[in-house]
């Protein structure tokens, strides 16, 4: 997309960005007249421009390996949790094919109460408090 | 009022230079492999991945250097067969990738989410078929480039069933030297494979050829054959319009686990997968890579 100012007929270029929740102000400024005028980008505009891993405007430093990935990657994609050794165990008795759904969901639970190392209290917490959601 | 097309420049958003710039990354990652061949199917289950993940073990035990790209996003396999549950670190050259068996270098977005196998990938912002398509896109891309691979003389793809979008794996993972397809006997199974063959052959990339996987089980007792959906179809059929048959390999539980797995794999079922390997280099040495 690209901004003409009709006055000059010289492109408008970008001034400034501003993020503002998912969505984002565009400014783009006349270098003739210096006339203004601000792209109001939706979050799903904005959306499609971080799922093609760039930056409008470009990126204030070079790119990281895998930057675009971990970056779109939604909350409980990853883990911030850790599981005690013991945890770990008692995760191994449940069968392979139901196993990451299993974990997926304890570090989740986790994830949403703060809960930075998942023990197996905390499981038998995640069990009874996921068995009343059924 | 002059037109889209006739204002040059990009107005400072810097948006197609930074796309110049990742494919130039991929090119300049890619330059130092000798051939990517791509594994697909349309139909799931088929064993797209367990094949190439033969293949690979098969080449790699020949002293090729080989890297697997695991690009089924949301449905990982390959660290199941090759590595088990592992992550993945930025080292000076790029992401590390996960040493399998045979020294093949895998990466896989298990390795990126932080919890090895457990991961269910969900990009974040509201679901979205084009920006979940430009999402994963972007990452096996990214995957591709910002491996750290090093000198390989095969890059293996594992790709998630495909038929419509064949164009877009493509386009993701660049000029692969070729397309292996996977199928089963089942008339269900290669009636699909044989549309996206064409469908792949209209993104201009070669088809190396087709795998029929699972073609018969084996007696536990005598080893004797039995085929599970008639003989011949898919070779016969295949000659008919032209697309070379690589081979037929027998189900066997050992294939399904990982490969460095304590399940023995019969040394007849590991030469039938040489014999697919041998065939697929000599279709691409036939056009002179690698």
């Amino acid at each position: 997309m690209k901004f003409l100012c009709l006055s000059c007929d010289a492109l408008m270029t970008l001034a400034g960005v501003e993020p503002d929740e998912g969505s984002a102000g565009l400014t783009f400024t006349c270098p003739g007249c210096g006339a203004s005028v601000a792209m109001l980008a939706n979050p799903g505009e904005m959306q499609l421009v971080r799922g093609l891993g760039v930056t409008v405007g470009g990126p204030s430093q070079a790119p990281r390996p895998a930057e675009a990935i971990l970056a779109n990657l939604a909350p409980g994609s990853h883990s911030c949790s850790t599981w005690s050794g013991e945890a770990e165990k008692r995760l191994e008795r449940v069968p392979s094919f139901a196993r990451p759904m299993a974990r997926e969901a304890i570090e989740r639970l986790a994830q949403e109460q703060g809960v930075s190392e998942i023990t197996p209290a905390f499981m038998d917490e995640a069990r009874v408090q996921m068995s009343r959601g059924w | 009022m002059r037109t889209y097309r006739e204002v040059a420049g990009d107005a400072g958003s810097d948006i197609t230079a930074q796309l110049g710039r990742m494919r130039d990354r991929l090119d300049d990652r890619l330059a130092r492999v000798g051939a990517v061949v791509v594994f697909a199917s349309p139909k799931g289950g088929v064993g797209k991945s367990t094949v190439a993940a033969h293949v690979a073990a098969s080449l790699a035990r020949r002293e090729a250097r080989v890297g697997m790209l695991d690009a089924d996003l949301y449905g990982s396999s390959l660290p199941a067969l090759l590595t088990g549950p592992a992550s993945s670190g930025a080292g000076a050259q790029g992401l590390e990738p996960v040493i399998g068996p045979h020294g093949i270098k895998v990466m896989s977005v298990d390795y990126l989410t932080g919890h090895g196998d457990a991961a269910c990938l969900r990009w974040s912002g509201a679901p979205s078929p084009a920006l979940t398509g430009a999402a994963d896109a972007s990452a096996v891309r990214e995957m591709l480039a910002d491996t750290a691979w090093g000198d390989l003389d095969f890059l293996i793809v594992d790709t998630p069933p495909v038929t419509g979008k064949a164009g877009d794996l493509i386009a993701m993972v660049g000029r692969p030297a070729g397309v292996v397809m996977v199928t089963l006997p089942s008339a269900l199974s290669y009636q699909v494979v044989l549309k996206s063959l064409q469908v792949f052959r209209e993104t201009g990339a070669r088809i190396l050829g087709v795998v029929e996987n699972m073609t018969a089980v084996a007696c536990r007792d005598c080893g004797a054959e039995t085929s599970l959906h008639g003989q011949g179809c898919v070779e016969e059929t295949l000659a008919l319009v032209g697309v070379p048959y690589l081979g037929g390999l027998p189900f066997h539980e050992g294939a399904f686990g990982p490969l460095s797995g304590e399940t023995p794999i019969p040394a007849a079922w590991r030469e039938r997968v040489d014999q697919v390997t041998n065939r697929i280099v000599a279709r691409l040495d036939m056009r002179g890579t690698p």
